[in-house]
């Protein structure tokens, strides 16, 4: 093939590649513009991203969630989503920029995991040095269940550093770079600060123990190559452990708050048997796993009713891993196969002997459940690049005559025969048969050598898209929503008015809701879950859901409290509090049978400010009061009369209590200590500052081989 | 023909078969049988069909009404448990009973016959499945075949309620509806009631077939338990 031939080549696969973008866009369009609905955990993550974007365009740093049942640490749910990803600059930009949140937030997805299809390209790039090859990569990439599942999970908030890492990694390690490196830490960095990170270094340790052993023989050499590059930017690489080492503080800071047992995950937690909340019991992660019989059973017997959900990847690639069944064998392909096939077996959990012994020896094998996320992470992109290394083989062995033509002839029209039999048992749409015959037309074009480079590649490019045009095309039909749309709510004081707070009062019944069957939170703190367990649930939302009650008379009770009568006292929202440490009990003399509830209309209290993580509010009292908060308890809450710490008590189980002295005093209760301010700002910072060193030593990079080529 | 010599063959099946892509996939069968714990697989594969408690419900209770794509859905879960399950264990049998029932129900009356008597074959004591082919058969107004099952459900009685505690199916069934062993016993009992009339109007429809308008106008539903 001549230079400009080569050249045509390359550019009608980047506009092959970009028309797909758009094809993608319009395929999901419903999604982009907010018509359809998210699904699954791809709608709390909306809530958490929600949450902390919207605090952080406000100036606060929202390290407590009073919306997430009556108030909870945030930390959880920032692991979750790692917060200090500088990517989440894309939403606050254009919504910024006049586009409504929701808007903002799914065109963020689309165009995070379009960087990871930018990602994958490169990466092909770098493993196969072939535009053909990485072009197929990205397409079937691009169409695989993982671009339809940013809708329905999380997961993307993973991958694409994972992919970026991959990138940097194989091409630092190809040749090393400052870039490279500072690319692949930069990728770790984000990988670090998310809740799991553990199943990203399950992937690269099962990645590098495979790669070590199939190319044994080339280790040396790259360790030299590394080596080298370490003695020659020796101020360089200790800046960049440094980084990698902050990476981790968030992490190590979240565990020591699950260590503390303040915070709880009853569902995952539920029978482990390690102390640290964070951990999940065996059962727990067993209940998920791959299930091999369904990982893509919609895909075979009824494409046209996939879902968000479900796994999925162009049929192209099947036809190709049992059309190149006979090609050559290389290393490559052997590190593939060993890599994904114990990943798979990981991920079977309980079904397979290597997860069994992983949770017993790896410790943090105890800190994740849902396994089968692995399908997504590395099952699906490692598959891929299997089937386009053996495209690219089968495409090099028939330019070099490598081959038996009439052979390959009959096996290739063997397998796709094959295929089109199974699909005309299972009833399938002529589509799939339109994808059958186009496949092997490019592929019998190849073997005889009849057409064009050209001509292949538009035929290669209507065998992968194709069916994904159909499948997707019912996408949005195929989802029907399974939330209401609801967290749109807003964190608002509702003081109650005389006559809700008078109808508090005057309940008269106590229901008898069996307490051992209420739906527990997902995550709550300790006593909450304890007073779900003791307290009736109508009474105890009667009192969660009162903002602020004073209270005249408190009792000091253990955790072995009686909780029949301390039940009975807040339902009638008798004139007593019951606080857990030593505290002054009361002011004397005759006081009103009946608590307090602050409503609207009083004029002797008023809330002067409040975010996620301070309340101010002015306050006058005639005499010594206690004054309730319906916030859960936690150790990090402070309280400050006229700025003076005051004690903060835990009370009636789970909320926070105080004594406010007679007069008019202004209260101030605020979340964190000084130093975790310090990590949260100096974090935020210094990932947006790594970030744009990044960028600018790409830029820098590509001008320096520009100049070289030149 | 020339002779090929030993290390020319050797050579050419090394070629053939390990230095091809299709060597990994056998390679990959192998390895599935050493790592790969099968009956925890297919448990865990079983585990994660169940049917919800109110699909169980509708699908016991109300058959006839339940949406076929739902019916099709029990049907698939319970095919997995006919098909994973031993031949020895009481659970194929309750299975392969409960597919014939939802094949009666997706309207294929031979699929439901094929998987009832494949239930027999394999335990031959539980009442249910005689009743139910008794039903089809009424249904169908084969009324000598019906009433020859009849003679076979009568045998079965007595070690039916037994038969539903040994069987994972029946005791999600039963877990999900809250039922016990009183509830079982006692819809053995209804049933034996039940075909005895069947069984005496086949007899009646086999000598007096001017009859037949009378019954066959309605049609008798199948039963679990």
């Amino acid at each position: 093939m001549t230079k400009s031939s080569q050249q045509r080549s390359f550019l009608l696969t980047i506009f092959l590649i970009g028309f797909s973008l758009l094809l993608w866009c319009y395929l999901f369009r419903l999604y982009l513009n907010a018509s359809a609905p998210l699904q699954g955990d791809a709608y709390p993550y909306l809530g958490h991203i929600r949450f902390y974007v919207e605090n952080i365009m406000r100036g606060v740093y929202p390290l407590w969630d009073p919306l997430e049942n009556h108030g909870n640490v945030n930390e959880f749910f920032l692991r979750r989503i790692g917060e200090y990803n500088p990517f989440f600059l894309i939403i606050v930009l254009l919504n910024k920029s006049g586009i409504p949140f929701l808007i903002a937030y799914r065109l963020f997805l689309v165009s995070y995991f379009f960087l990871g299809v930018a990602g994958f390209y490169l990466l092909s790039q770098k493993i196969f040095f072939d535009h053909l090859t990485s072009f197929s990569a990205a397409l079937l990439f691009l169409f695989s269940s993982v671009g339809a599942s940013i809708f329905e999970t999380y997961l993307l908030l993973e991958i694409v550093p994972f992919i970026w890492f991959f990138y940097f990694f194989v091409s630092f390690v190809q040749a090393p770079n400052k870039v490279f490196l500072l690319g692949s830490i930069f990728s770790l960095m984000l990988i670090n600060i998310t809740y799991i990170p553990f199943y990203f270094y399950t992937i690269l340790s099962v990645f590098l123990i495979c790669f070590s052993i199939v190319y044994a023989s080339q280790m040396a050499t790259i360790y030299q190559r590394i080596q080298d590059f370490i003695s020659h930017y020796k101020i360089f690489t200790r800046v960049c452990t440094v980084l990698l080492a902050v990476s981790f503080i968030p992490g190590i800071l979240w565990y020591q708050q699950t260590s503390q047992g303040e915070v709880l995950t009853m569902e995952r937690h539920a029978q482990s048997q390690d102390t640290n909340s964070a951990t999940v019991s065996v059962d727990k992660v067993n209940e998920g796993g791959i299930i091999p019989n369904f990982i893509f059973n919609r895909q075979f017997v009824n494409p046209d009713k996939i879902g968000l959900h479900d796994i999925y990847i162009p049929l192209f690639a099947f036809l190709m891993l049992f059309a190149g069944a006979w090609g050559r064998l290389n290393r490559r392909l052997i590190v593939f196969f060993i890599f994904g096939y114990t990943i798979f077996l990981i991920g079977l959990a309980d079904a397979s002997y290597i997860h069994r012994f992983l949770y017993r020896y790896v410790l943090f094998f105890k800190y994740f459940r849902n396994v089968q996320f692995f399908i997504q992470f590395a099952i699906l992109p490692v598959l891929i690049l299997f089937v386009v290394e053996q495209m690219r083989i089968f495409i090099e062995d028939c330019k070099q005559s490598l081959i038996n033509r009439k052979w390959m002839t009959v096996w290739v029209t063997t397998i796709h025969a094959a295929a089109a039999g199974f699909f005309l048992f299972n009833n399938a749409g002529y589509i799939t048969y339109m994808v059958i015959i186009l496949n092997l037309g490019w592929m019998l074009g190849c073997i005889w050598s009849i057409g064009n480079s050209r001509v292949w590649i538009l035929l290669l490019w209507g065998a992968i898209v194709l069916q994904p045009f159909d499948v997707y095309s019912h996408i949005a039909v195929n989802n029907p929503p399974s939330y209401q749309w609801g967290y749109d709510k807003r964190y608002v004081f509702n003081l109650p008015t005389v006559q809700e707070a008078g109808k508090l009062m005057d309940m008269k019944k106590i229901s008898k809701g069996d307490i051992h069957q209420k739906d527990l939170p997902y995550f709550g703190t300790r006593w909450l879950y304890e007073a779900i367990d003791s307290v009736d649930s109508t009474i105890l939302g009667n009192h969660l859901n009162t903002p602020f009650v004073l209270y005249d008379r408190v009792e000091q009770v253990t955790d072995k409290v009686n909780h029949a009568r301390l039940q009975n006292s807040l339902a009638h929202f008798e004139n007593l509090a019951f606080v857990y440490s030593d505290t002054m009990r009361g002011a004397g003399g005759p006081v009103d049978p009946k608590a307090r509830i602050i409503t609207s209309v009083d004029k002797d209290f008023k809330i002067l400010k409040f975010d996620a993580n301070d309340v101010i509010v002015k306050i006058a009292v005639t005499h010594p009061s206690f004054l309730v908060r319906a916030q859960n308890y936690h150790s990090q809450w402070k309280v400050f009369i006229d700025g003076k710490p005051a004690p903060l008590l835990r009370t009636n189980i789970c909320s926070q209590g105080l004594w406010v002295p007679a007069g008019e005093h202004v209260i101030h209760w605020h979340f964190g200590t000084p130093l975790r301010y310090f990590w949260v700002y100096f974090l935020e910072f210094l990932y947006l500052f790594v970030l744009g060193w990044l960028i600018w030593l790409w830029f820098h990079f590509r001008l320096s081989t520009q100049k070289l080529s030149i | 023909m020339a002779m090929v010599s030993f290390p020319a063959v050797y050579t050419k099946i090394v070629d053939l078969i390990f230095r091809r892509v299709i060597f990994l996939f056998l390679v990959g069968v192998v390895l599935s049988f050493l790592f790969i714990d099968q009956s925890a697989l297919k448990m865990k594969t079983l585990n994660t069909m169940l049917p919800s408690a109110s699909d169980l419900k509708e699908f016991i209770y109300h058959p006839s009404q339940m949406n076929q794509e739902k019916i099709k859905d029990m049907l698939t879960y319970y095919k997995f448990v006919c098909d994973f399950m031993g031949s020895d264990t009481y659970e194929k049998p309750a299975a392969c009973g409960i597919v014939g029932y939802a094949y009666y129900y997706l309207g294929n009356d031979k699929k439901a016959i094929d998987y009832l008597s494949q239930s027999n074959k394999l335990y031959d004591h539980f009442f249910w499945t005689y009743y139910n082919l008794e039903v089809i058969y009424f249904n169908e107004g084969n009324y000598e075949q019906s009433m020859n099952y009849f003679v076979l459900a009568k045998e079965a009685y007595p070690y039916t309620v037994g038969f539903f505690s040994a069987t994972r199916s029946y005791v999600h069934i039963a877990e999900c509806l809250k039922l016990n062993q009183d509830d079982f016993s006692r819809g053995v009992d209804q049933g034996a009631e039940r075909i005895k009339k069947l069984y005496i109007f086949s007899s009646l429809l086999i000598d007096h077939p001017a009859l037949k308008e009378q019954f066959v106008l309605k049609k008798f539903d199948l039963r679990l338990f």
